[in-house]
C-alpha cells in the first residue's frame, strides 16, 4: 500500500484549510509522482472528501487509470472547525497534542481520530487484499495510522515533517500492516 | 425527480428538483455549480457528469481546481 500525502496547496488567509486546493505546483507534483512512479501501478486510489486529497487522487488515477475511492473517514483531524486566527488554531492544537483525549467543537479528540483513520485503513486493506493500493491523504492521518503500526502514541513533530507530495510504503497482510518506508 | 447534494467540505446540503434522467452535470447546474471544477460521488464512487441520477438519491460533491 502507497500512501503519499496531497500535492502543495493554494494556502487559505485563516486557520480553516477544508476549501483549499491544490496549487498549479501541487497539481505538478502529483502529475510527475504519478509519471516516475515504476513499483507497480496501483489500480485503485483512496481520497478523503476534502479537495486537496480528492484532486491529487484524481491526477494519480488519470495517469495510473486506477479507479477513485472517496472515504470520509480519511479525512484530516482538525482541532476546531471555526474559522479562528492561526495563533488561537496552533493554541488548540498544541493543547489537543497535549491531551489526546481532548476535543473541541469537532467532537474528535486525536485518539479518536487515531481509530478512525486506523479503521479506515483496514478496511481498505481488506477491500483490496492483492495488489498495489495507493491512499491520498493527509499529514495528521498518515501520523497516526503510522505511529498505529508502530504501537506509539502520534507526534506532532512527525507530521511537521511529512512534506506535500512525499510518499510512504506499508505491507499488509489482510488489516496487519508492517512499514515497509516511512515519509522520510 | 428530487436529488440531495451534499457540498463537503462546506457542510452544506442541497435539493434539486430535477427532469427525469437528469445527469451528473444538470444537478451541478441546478447548485448553481461550474461542471468541471467539481467532482460527484455516489456512495464512495466518483461518477462522470454525463452519469444518469436516479430518484431520490444523495450525491457527494467536492469543488476540485484541476479536475479529472
Amino acid at each position: 500500500m502507497l500512501l503519499i500525502r496531497h500535492g502543495e496547496i493554494v494556502r487559505p488567509s485563516t486557520s480553516n484549510f477544508d476549501l483549499a486546493q491544490l496549487s498549479p505546483a501541487g497539481a505538478e507534483q502529483m502529475r510527475s509522482l504519478a509519471r516516475e512512479w515504476t513499483h507497480g501501478k496501483p489500480d485503485r486510489v483512496y481520497c478523503s472528501t476534502l479537495p486537496r486529497s480528492a484532486e491529487s487522487a484524481l491526477i494519480l488515477a488519470e495517469t495510473w487509470d486506477a479507479s477513485v475511492r472517496v472515504l470520509e473517514d480519511l479525512r484530516e483531524w482538525s482541532p476546531t472547525v471555526e474559522d479562528i486566527s492561526q495563533e488561537e488554531y496552533l493554541a488548540r492544537e498544541e493543547a489537543c497534542w497535549k491531551d489526546h483525549d481532548l476535543e473541541y467543537d469537532t467532537g474528535e479528540s486525536i485518539n479518536e481520530a487515531m481509530q478512525r483513520v486506523v479503521g479506515a485503513m483496514g478496511r481498505i486493506a481488506t477491500e483490496v487484499p492483492e495488489g498495489t493500493t495507493a491512499v491520498v491523504g493527509h499529514g495528521m492521518v498518515f501520523t497516526m495510522f503510522l505511529a498505529s503500526i508502530r504501537g506509539e502514541k502520534p507526534d506532532i513533530e512527525y507530521k511537521r515533517k511529512i512534506r506535500n507530495a512525499a510518499t510512504a510504503v506499508v505491507e499488509h497482510e489482510k488489516a496487519d500492516f508492517r512499514l515497509v518506508r516511512g515519509f522520510f | 425527480m428530487k436529488v440531495t447534494a451534499d457540498l463537503v467540505p462546506a457542510r452544506r446540503t442541497q435539493a434539486a428538483d430535477l427532469p427525469e434522467g437528469a445527469t451528473g452535470a444538470d444537478l451541478l447546474k441546478a447548485l448553481g455549480l461550474a461542471v468541471d471544477a467539481h467532482l460527484l460521488v455516489r456512495g464512495e464512487v466518483p461518477i462522470p457528469e454525463d452519469e444518469p441520477l436516479r430518484s431520490g438519491e444523495r450525491i457527494t460533491v467536492i469543488a476540485v481546481a484541476s479536475g479529472g
